[in-house]
């Protein structure tokens, strides 16, 4: 019985893993699309995500049966638990990839102009996350979800100031005023994907450390022996 | 308290018993049956080989014990 359990949880891992691969790919390829303006490459991520979603209702469904049947305990609770937050997280992430993905669909319909804003380093900071977090999750190691947590206000600014920047040229320059709010609106989302990001490093810590540190609640965490 | 064999519906009867006298007295049961556990008791303890490992809220013992043979008995890993 046991073995299955430990069966279920290992099938529930890898699930989650290649979503959140898949996620991580979806972000990537609408940056790319953005930066090369390149209607291809958005509709990859149209199909990721569609791809995405079907992962999100296997996970849950398997996640549901192992609750039922197994009625795990401490840290199988736990981790099923993040698994299921984990899962939503990650079909947001993907929404988010497909919202970018229509911004540049948008956008390769107007001229191309110079913008005062530097996309690609923005999510090169976002991609990091997402993949620190999804690493966090797979060596089951609070300490680098504690490092995700700290790189959020990081990219918070990066929003705030695409924000200033972007609302300044709309007003010298109007006539390029849709392709300053399309690069706002995807700045907007990858700002999106990081909180993502940070909601999934605080489920590993949630899992690994049995402490909610959601809203900056639980104070400062104590060095709980790691399990996995 | 041990009821080895007893079924569902016995169960359910002794749990409302135990639910009524516990407003008056303290109530010890000693159980294999983890969900027994879980659903009862207002705090639980884990003993294994003669030795009481711990001692705590019984959701405390069943969602973040501190002590790993207390979690590792009541995931299934032993015993």
């Amino acid at each position: 019985m046991r073995t299955r359990f430990q069966q279920g949880l290992d099938e529930l891992r890898e699930k989650l893993l290649r979503m959140g691969g898949l996620a991580e790919q979806a972000v990537d390829r609408a940056c790319q699309a953005y930066v090369e303006r390149d209607l291809k490459r958005c509709h990859m991520v149209l199909e990721d995500e569609s791809r995405i979603n079907a992962a999100e209702r296997e996970i849950d469904e398997l996640a549901f049966d192992l609750l039922a049947l197994q009625q795990p305990m401490a840290v199988d609770l736990r981790f099923i638990l993040a698994v299921t937050k984990i899962n939503s997280d990650l079909e947001r992430v993907g929404d988010q990839a497909v919202n970018i993905a229509e911004r540049v669909m948008d956008m390769v319909e107007l001229p191309a102009t110079e913008l005062p804003v530097d996309i690609p380093r923005m999510a090169a900071a976002v991609s990091a996350m997402v993949r620190r977090a999804l690493e966090s999750f797979i060596e089951g190691k609070a300490e680098l979800a504690q490092a995700v947590l700290e790189m959020d206000n990081v990219v918070d600014r990066m929003r705030d100031e695409a924000f200033i920047v972007l609302v300044r040229k709309m007003n010298d320059a109007p006539a390029v005023t849709r392709q300053a709010l399309d690069a706002l609106l995807v700045a907007r989302n990858l700002e999106r994907v990081a909180d993502h990001a940070t909601n999934i490093a605080e489920d590993v810590i949630f899992w690994v450390r049995g402490r909610d540190v959601r809203h900056n609640v639980g104070g400062e965490v104590a060095p709980i022996r790691e399990t996995r | 308290m041990h009821r080895a064999g007893v079924g569902r519906r016995a169960a359910g009867v002794a749990h409302e018993l135990i639910f009524q006298l516990k407003q008056r007295y303290t109530i010890v049961i000693v159980t294999h049956n983890m969900q027994q556990a879980s659903r009862v008791a207002e705090y639980t303890g884990f003993f294994l080989l003669g030795n009481l490992i711990e001692f705590d809220k019984t959701e405390k013992i069943f969602t973040n014990p501190s002590d790993k043979r207390t979690e590792d008995y009541i995931t299934g890993r032993f015993g």
